[in-house]
């Protein structure tokens, strides 16, 4: 006699109820897409997509990227003013010297977006030759040395610019800092700056020790410096979100707890008028 | 019943994926992202050139490191017939060295040479001396006001006139 296959009673049980579990799953996001079909949901429809870019001193240092949902990441050349030439070629600075560092986002497309600005600074490892130890395609980080000697400045002084951004105390770091920009951003317009110099403190010339050789019938001195060939490194993210739905936006998108926005656009057209606050 | 278990596993993944596309679609983001940075060459390296033609002795000094430089030399020797006249770029500081004026950068020398003139001796006078040159180099710090900082024990005034760049 042929045995038929058949499932147990209990197997059956949890088959049907892990297929309830999943459905009810899936009409939970259902009932959610149904519930932004309103007339907020329409006026998404006109944001097809953003569009944000990073600039140093005046230029898009990444070339411009146009980027659906943030899936592609491009990766710029930043501090170009401080002679930056290709991946392995760095110039040099001097202690104590402010260079010229203007860092903004811009708006690259015609409807309102909120952005914000993550900047770190830390020192690279080298190796005896003094080329930048890499890991993961990244510089490797020297912990041993202060970032805070890397000084971004605005308006002459130690700090950012905090008429146009405020900084959230929450994702502050000792070598990373992100800022929010007080307004939206309109469409192709460029943010004020939140920095525009940078300067290496002079405490990193402090530590030397004299070195004494002969030539011939001369003497020769020669100080050498603890920190000498030491390379610091400046990373910037822009970034840009949705000005509609925007509290809940950058809670889901950024991970963000303690940011609130609030954005009137009586058109519905993606340009109206906000500002993202600190809770 | 093998066929029935694909079957389950395949409609359970799709129902999986379907509630997970709905959440990455939800909201409209972009960024950009960039780095660069520098290194700090802090060991500066010049070196003396001294050569001695007609009673006089040449001095010049060349910048062979990567950072920016500043410049003085002190000579000694025999008052009476030593003469250094300060020059276009050189200046005689209070300390009684004589400053270049400038910043010198990675490879370049001064110019023009500082000149030590030896004078023609008094009649009977047949003592000798050494002409010895002594030449320090500082790299340049910048202080608050982005003027060179003074190094300890360099004439300050004629190094805050250094033009700074």
């Amino acid at each position: 006699m042929k045995k038929r296959n058949r499932l147990s009673k209990r197997t059956t049980a949890l088959l049907v109820a892990a297929v309830l579990l999943l459905a009810g799953g899936t009409v939970s996001g259902t009932r959610a897409a149904l519930e932004i079909r309103s007339e907020l949901f329409r006026a998404h429809f006109y944001l097809n997509h953003l569009q944000v870019h990073l600039i140093e001193n005046g230029d898009d240092v990444c070339g411009g990227s146009n980027n659906l949902n943030g899936q592609t990441k491009v990766t710029g050349k930043l501090a170009t003013s401080l002679g930056y030439d290709g991946d392995n070629k760095l110039g040099s600075v001097e202690p104590g010297k402010y260079y010229q560092e203007e860092i903004a986002a811009e708006n690259g497309q015609d409807i309102d977006q909120f952005v914000r600005l993550t900047v770190r600074k830390y020192w690279a490892k080298t190796d005896e030759k003094g080329n930048v130890i890499m890991k993961d395609g990244k510089p490797e980080k020297a912990a041993n040395m202060d970032p805070s000697w890397i000084h971004l400045m605005y308006d002459g002084e130690e700090g950012y610019n905090t008429s146009a951004w405020f900084e959230n105390p929450d994702e502050a770091t000792d070598e990373s800092h992100t800022y929010y920009y007080n307004t939206d951003l309109d469409g192709g317009a460029t943010s004020a700056n939140l920095f525009d110099q940078i300067m290496i403190d002079k405490k990193i010339a402090e530590k030397a020790r004299t070195i004494e050789t002969k030539d011939g019938n001369k003497k020769i001195y020669t100080y050498v410096y603890k920190y000498d060939g030491a390379t610091f490194f400046i990373e910037a993210d822009v970034q840009a979100i949705q000005t509609h739905n925007a509290t809940d936006a950058i809670r889901s998108q950024w991970g963000v707890e303690n940011i609130s926005a609030d954005y009137d656009d009586p058109a519905h057209d993606g340009t109206g008028s906000g500002s993202l606050s600190l809770n | 019943m093998k066929n029935r278990k694909l079957l389950t596993v395949i409609i359970a993944a799709i129902l999986c994926m379907t509630v997970s596309v709905g959440i990455a679609v939800a909201y409209f983001t972009d960024y950009e992202s960039a780095r660069g940075g520098a290194v700090l060459k802090l060991t500066g390296q010049t070196e003396i050139q001294e050569e001695v033609k007609d009673n006089q002795k040449i001095v010049k000094i060349e910048n062979v490191g990567e950072t920016d430089m500043i410049v003085r030399v002190m000579v000694y020797g025999d008052e009476r017939y030593l003469e250094v006249p300060e020059a276009k770029n050189w200046k005689k500081g209070e300390d009684g060295a004589y400053y270049y004026s400038s910043i010198l950068k990675p490879g370049e020398s001064t110019d023009p040479e500082l000149l030590a003139n030896i004078k023609e001796h008094e009649p009977g006078d047949e003592s000798t001396f050494d002409v010895i040159v002594v030449h320090e180099a500082n790299r340049v710090i910048y202080d608050e006001d982005q003027k060179l900082e003074v190094p300890a024990g360099w004439d300050e005034g004629i190094v805050k006139s250094i033009k700074a760049e």
